[in-house]
């Protein structure tokens, strides 16, 4: 329940890592992996390239947990 | 399913950019020693040849297609694989290449056309389910051309590693196939028999 509200204040605070895992314990998996995608984009236009691999092997695990949980 | 092997192969295909991108800017506005090593310069060829395999028709965000052939044709030259850096030369004539290395460019494309129209021997890789020797870039993908086995690569180096993939038969119990996994092959001299369990130190 106090999971959402905490994550949303996560998010807007930067701390992006754990916002991303609170969003999990919200059952918001979708919100999580938008995070991802936002983490993402932005190591790409700052060129770490190196992040950018970890986000999109991240993003690779995780859209492999939703087939396994199709809700 | 299928967004998570894309998101599989773009995470491989910028860590590989991630070594490119850094050799290229390293080198090409400071002078540091720490490209100069060999080692880490034959990874940073392997990894060129990675991206030039597994990019196809993808162009993902913030990849400068000019660095990676620019990369695979100037080590290319460097360790004579001069097949796989002409056709780099050649690639780089069609893209907009940077105003400080055109000149560069120019003259070692007209350099390499004096060289032989092949790669050195010991750099091609041998696929390890076929032993079928691969040439060093294959545009179509990461696989054996002749029988499409997928090349597994190291991400430190971006070498092949000696791993081919293979699934027991469905009637053989696991157990069953740990125990045959750990026999020694038959030898030339028995008939054929399955060997002795070798013991193995753990």
């Amino acid at each position: 329940m106090i999971n959402l509200p905490y994550a949303d204040w996560l998010s807007v605070n930067d701390r992006f890592d754990e916002a991303q895992q609170a969003y999990k314990k919200a059952n918001r998996p979708d919100l999580s992996l938008k995070i991802i995608e936002f983490l993402t984009a932005n190591a790409i236009s700052e060129k770490r390239f190196k992040d950018a691999a970890q986000y999109y092997f991240a993003l690779s695990t995780e859209s492999l947990k939703l087939v396994k949980n199709p809700q | 399913m299928d967004n998570h092997k894309e998101f599989l192969k773009l995470a491989e295909i910028y860590q590989a950019y991630s070594l490119v991108n850094t050799y290229i800017e390293e080198t090409s506005y400071t002078k540091t020693s720490a490209f100069s090593d060999e080692v880490i310069q034959e990874a940073i060829f392997n990894a060129s040849r990675f991206l030039v395999n597994n990019l196809g028709s993808r162009v993902p965000n913030g990849i400068n297609i000019v660095y990676v052939f620019y990369a695979m044709a100037t080590l290319g030259y460097k360790f004579e694989a001069f097949k796989t850096a002409r056709e780099g030369f050649e690639k780089l004539l069609s893209l907009k290449v940077p105003k400080a290395w055109q000149e560069r460019v120019d003259i070692d494309h007209l350099k390499i056309r004096a060289k032989p129209y092949n790669d050195k021997e010991g750099l091609a890789w041998t696929c390890n389910r076929c032993i079928c020797v691969n040439p060093l870039i294959n545009p179509k993908g990461d696989f054996c051309v002749q029988c499409g086995a997928p090349g597994i690569r190291n991400f430190g180096s971006f070498d092949c590693l000696p791993l081919v993939e293979f699934v027991p038969e469905s009637n053989v119990p696991p157990v069953r196939v740990k125990e045959l996994l750990k026999m020694d092959p038959p030898s030339a001299e028995s008939d054929g028999g399955a060997g002795q369990p070798r013991q193995r130190r753990n």
